[in-house]
């Protein structure tokens, strides 16, 4: 995605993408599902690293999101797919609220531990709780579309491709427009120097608690996904190594371009699922191997292949990433 | 044993960093890095050997508690988040204050696993909120000039 691509182009690559979906087989789909979910949750991670902030605990969020929609689910039977995101976005949303400004004074590794507490003891909470079912969880029902519900697994699963995907990219579309806006810029100098940007009449712990709770709003719609996906939800989701994850993909991507984390959370995702497949015995081996070599190449991340950098290095990176993906499977 | 090894490396540590010459520099390069290479000190040498020396500590700690305890590939994922909380509680860069936040989570959760066993998953990250909450920085936080 280049700087100036215009808005309206990347709404006809998100309908390109659903489209695209009718053709891949149905293992594509739910993979690309997780992904998009995934990409969502890491983009809000992100947007608050542009603060210079990186929060270990947006698996907070993310069970936030996606307890609100299961417990509305099972209690009133609402099961539309649209209407599940809006409520994880909006459960996710207002958690931040709280949250946010409470966080915001904090900076660098004690805003990443005390975000990693407060999912931690909300994930000991949804443990001891048994109305919740503890540390088993408990099942949702299949969600529908619009009052159509979807017998069929495919077209269930083309559904849930294609509005993760759409929600997922009308994100990203807010998030480039965020980045090139007064606001983003400024979040961009809280991170160099927060003293400055106070001396210029701009509250930077504002700043940090809007990010922090757009972030949080990905992160609750991404939980939505992920449960709708897998139609259960445990205290997992809020688990610190789920948050881990999430930070990963926002690490491997960059905080320079909001398309990389795409790229970033299909690709892990990619190599994940077939060295799952190939190699059971040594797939965690291989994939530590591919972020370790994605660090080592790429110390700013995979949006660094096509942002600003287009030296030979980055070329000869490409080539050697494109080889290590090959190698993968 | 363990108890008296802690205690001693922990002097030792605490004497090195500040009242050594290699302690200064170590020091000096955290506080200002381009001061520093300014100055003539190989900072990414500095780096490398500061990371090797946690390393170290990190193996010591791992064969010391090894016979304690049962031994697993995932076991390492529990002793990252205690031991970022501990130095969160202390603050960072102080010797003492990752002693203190120790003795603190260590008693903290045996007390909880003793009085309270359904508290025993959160307590560490309840104390870390709480300290934080009250002293933002760490309970001992090294003075530092604020760089504008």
């Amino acid at each position: 995605m280049k700087k100036d691509l215009h808005p309206l182009a990347m709404v006809a690559l998100i309908a390109g993408v659903t489209l695209f979906g009718r053709v891949l087989p149905t293992w594509t789909l739910s993979l690309a599902t997780i992904a998009a979910s995934n990409a969502l949750i890491a983009l809000g991670i992100v947007v608050l690293a542009r603060t210079g902030n990186v929060s270990f605990g947006q698996g907070l969020f993310f069970a936030a999101g996606g307890y609100g929609v299961a417990l509305i689910a099972n209690a009133w039977g609402l099961t539309d797919a649209v209407a599940q995101v809006i409520i994880g976005a909006a459960c996710g949303g207002m958690l931040g609220l709280v949250v946010g400004p409470l966080i915001a004074r904090y900076s660098g590794i004690f805003f990443g531990m005390l975000t990693l507490a407060l999912s931690m003891v909300f994930y000991g909470a949804l443990v001891k709780s048994t109305a919740l079912g503890g540390s088993d969880g408990f099942n949702v029902g299949r969600p529908t579309l619009f009052g159509l519900s979807f017998t069929d697994p495919r077209e269930a699963d083309f559904m849930l491709y294609a509005v993760s995907v759409i929600v997922t990219g009308f994100a990203g579309i807010g998030a480039t427009i965020l980045f090139r806006s007064e606001f983003g810029l400024a979040s961009l100098a809280v991170r160099e120097n927060n003293l400055r940007v106070e001396y210029l009449c701009i509250s930077a712990n504002r700043i940090i608690s809007i990010n922090f709770v757009i972030a949080a709003i990905f992160a609750g719609a991404s939980g939505a996904f992920a449960l709708m996906a897998q139609r259960h939800i445990d205290p997992q989701f809020a688990y610190w190594t789920t948050s881990g994850e999430f930070v990963f993909i926002a690490v491997l991507a960059g905080n320079q371009s909001v398309a990389a984390v795409f790229v970033a959370s299909m690709a892990l995702e990619l190599v994940r699922s077939f060295s799952n497949l190939y190699l059971p015995n040594t797939w965690q081996l291989v994939l530590g191997v591919f972020l370790l070599g994605v660090i080592l190449f790429l110390p700013r991340g995979i949006g660094s292949l096509w942002i600003r950098n287009r030296r030979k290095r980055s070329t000869s990176t490409a080539k050697a990433l494109a080889a290590e993906r090959g190698a993968a499977p | 044993v363990l108890i008296p090894i802690s205690a001693l490396i922990g002097f030792a540590i605490w004497f090195g960093l500040n009242r050594t010459v290699i302690g200064k520099i170590v020091l000096a390069v955290i506080h200002n890095e381009e001061m520093s290479v300014s100055m003539g000190v190989r900072v990414n040498r500095v780096y490398a050997i500061a990371f090797a020396f946690g390393v170290l500590l990190a193996a010591l700690a791992g064969a010391l508690t090894a016979p304690k305890i049962s031994m697993q590939p995932g076991l390492s994922s529990d002793v990252i988040i205690l031991s970022f909380a501990i130095v969160v509680i202390g603050g960072l860069g102080s010797v003492e204050g990752a002693a203190v936040g120790a003795i603190l989570v260590g008693l903290a959760r045996a007390a909880s696993v003793h009085l309270m066993p359904q508290a025993e998953l959160f307590v560490i990250y309840l104390i870390m909120a709480a300290v934080l909450m009250f002293r933002p920085e760490g309970l001992f936080k090294r003075e530092t000039a604020r760089r504008i």
